[in-house]
């Protein structure tokens, strides 16, 4: 508890300390001898009033629309902008509370949109104001009719089970057991005997102190986004939630996830742990947010994650053998290509794990021996694909086969290919390409078919 | 897989390549020659300091020049693209070879470049965006008439065939 509260406060303390001007010492001390107090406060009273003015009207001045198409926000003073997104368009709807508006109870609701600083921000509602008007985009955006004499009423949160929950003891276990965490050891292990060997042990044991400061406050910080992390399944797609103090909860519609991650790293085997990873076309901006981006569950157990896949991408809904032949199996099991023999010369242990498997709406690509990796890409998201092939390779007659997708942490490529059947695979994938684009109708996921191409 | 089939680029069966132009092949050369000219400037100034040093460094560099003039009409020789019905192909490379397809409908924007050489002998690059950044794909050495029509007829075709993200 001490570690989140201290790696939350200690930015804001920091910052605060630093920002008073410390010339002549302390600046209170100063106005005291030139008995300037009376107006100081006056001064800072009439900024407080100007800046509290000024913040009232430009949140009275902004308002917002949303229609069946397209979702309008206005705002500013002396320059007017009107920001008008199309709901097809809309990549997810984030609610945040930042620590000071929580504690009024207002929170701020974005719109992310593909694009550099594209994102549509309505900023501050009331909470339970904020909710409604993420439910309307979210109804509008999935083509789903309002019922009709209920006069746009507000149905019913239709929220579904909790996909994952991280517990204390995994928020931190996970944390601990990071590869991060092992590097530091052994650093330790190895650097602290040999030098006090030379005779400079207490030299050394200082030196790594500020090390292992920075590693401590780094694990506490991940340790308390962790222990809020919450992933929840709805009929408008996951909802991410995040934060301690300052809280954000992210709904992410089917359809906007273009590659999805899940890796094992090798201490996390035993407990059966995984990370999942997403790409997306949306990006929020803040720092709380990126953290959020990189993982949508930054710790979660075998259950959870195929519990949680088949919200993400709607194509492996009843593939659960699949993803566990994804995850940990090996060779041809479940239908899976895996790499020629031959391919043990580049690869002398992964080539065992490496693999794919392409099925009507998606493609896996599994590998990884000691770190187990499964990447999966939807085939109506794929931008376009490539296949590679190096001088070794090419002896070998494999290939390296990259479906492109919007850029993102996930990069989804796999090598060792026999090559006729990489070959086979890059045509499939530019054909079925074509006609998954076209018959896709995720951007207006609860639409009657008849309506979903209008 | 036979042999000579190991010994070609990748094609994934596809046929109909178009080449670029042979005309390129001066470009890439002026290329080599300017890099070289930069290396060797840079031995020459070795030279003064440290002349052991200085003939390695002109002595690797011509060595380069020759090597990548010998190969440059073949570097240009395994550049080829495809117009198919619903996807362009671009391949290149001869020992790292390069198979890409981009639909239509994905492209973002088509941009048409020539460099000073290029311009000299009326040849133009295409390059093609789409949303995921490592699908760029640069198609050298087109005839200026060339290039406007392929761009005419790509836009054309990605505005038939638009999609979403």
């Amino acid at each position: 508890m001490l570690v989140w509260i201290g790696g939350n406060f200690r930015e804001r303390l920091v910052g605060w300390i630093f920002r008073l001007p410390d010339a002549g010492g302390d600046p209170i001390d100063e106005l005291q001898r030139h008995d300037l107090i009376g107006p100081a406060a006056l001064i800072v009273l009439g900024v407080l009033i100007v800046g509290v003015g000024l913040f009232w009207i430009s949140w009275r001045t902004s308002d917002f629309r949303i229609d069946r198409d397209a979702v309008t926000v206005r705002r500013g003073v002396l320059l007017r902008t009107t920001r008008t997104a199309k709901l097809d368009r809309i990549q997810g709807v984030t609610i945040s509370r930042p620590f000071f508006a929580r504690l009024v109870g207002a929170a701020r609701v974005e719109m992310d949109v593909a694009g550099h600083d594209a994102n549509v921000r309505l900023e501050y509602l009331s909470g339970g104001a904020a909710e409604e008007l993420r439910r309307d985009v979210l109804r509008l955006a999935s083509g789903r009719r309002a019922e009709e004499g209920t006069g746009g009423a507000v149905e019913a949160p239709v929220t579904g089970p909790a996909l994952v929950t991280i517990t204390p003891g995994r928020a931190i276990a996970s944390v601990l057991l990071s590869e991060t965490t092992v590097v530091l050891v052994l650093v330790a292990a190895v650097v602290i005997p040999g030098m006090t060997a030379l005779g400079a042990g207490p030299a050394a044991a200082v030196s790594f102190g500020p090390v292992l400061i920075a590693a401590v406050t780094v694990a506490g910080r991940r340790i308390g986004r962790n222990l809020r992390f919450s992933v929840v399944a709805t009929d408008d797609g996951v909802r991410i939630g995040a934060g301690i103090l300052s809280t954000s909860n992210e709904a992410v519609p089917p359809g906007r996830i273009h590659a999805v991650r899940i890796e094992q790293p090798l201490l996390w085997r035993p407990a059966g742990w995984w990370r999942v990873s997403v790409n997306r076309a949306g990006r929020i901006g803040g720092r709380r947010n990126a953290e959020l981006e990189r993982s949508i569950a930054p710790v979660a157990t075998t259950a959870e994650v195929l519990a949680l896949l088949p919200h993400l991408v709607p194509a492996l809904r009843e593939g659960t053998p699949l993803l566990q032949a994804g995850m940990v199996g090996t060779g041809e099991g479940e239908d899976f290509v895996p790499a020629p023999r031959r391919a043990r010369w580049l690869r002398p242990v992964a080539w065992r794990r490496t693999g794919f498997l392409l099925t009507h709406d998606a493609v896996l690509l599994r590998g990884g021996f000691l770190r187990r990796h499964l990447t999966i890409v939807p085939i109506a998201r794929i931008q376009s694909v490539a296949l590679h092939q190096g001088p070794a390779e090419r002896l070998l007659a494999v290939a390296r086969i990259e479906p492109h997708v919007v850029s993102g942490v996930v990069h989804p490529r796999l090598g060792l290919i026999d090559r006729p059947i990489a070959e086979a695979l890059f045509t499939d994938l530019a054909r079925i390409g074509t006609t998954a684009r076209s018959s896709d109708v995720s951007h207006r996921w609860a639409a009657r078919p008849e309506e979903a191409s209008a | 897989m036979t042999l000579e089939q190991r010994r070609t680029g990748l094609d994934a069966g596809i046929e109909g390549w178009q080449r670029v132009s042979g005309k390129l092949v001066a470009v890439e050369i002026a290329g080599v020659l300017a890099l070289a000219l930069l290396g060797a400037a840079i031995g020459a100034v070795l030279l003064l300091a440290n002349p052991v040093l200085g003939w390695i460094v002109i002595g690797a560099d011509v060595v380069v020049a020759v090597i990548r003039l010998v190969i440059a009409p073949r570097r240009v020789r395994s550049i080829g693209y495809v117009l198919r019905a619903d996807d362009l192909v671009f391949r290149r490379g001869i020992l790292f070879s390069r198979l890409v397809a981009v639909p239509y409908g994905r492209m973002q924007l088509v941009d048409v470049n020539r460099g000073p050489v290029a311009r000299l002998l009326g040849l133009a690059e295409l390059r093609l965006v789409t949303a995921a950044a490592t699908s760029n794909i640069t198609i050298p050495g087109l005839p200026e008439p060339v290039a406007a029509e392929v761009r005419d007829l790509l836009i054309d075709r990605a505005e038939e065939r638009r999609v979403g993200l």
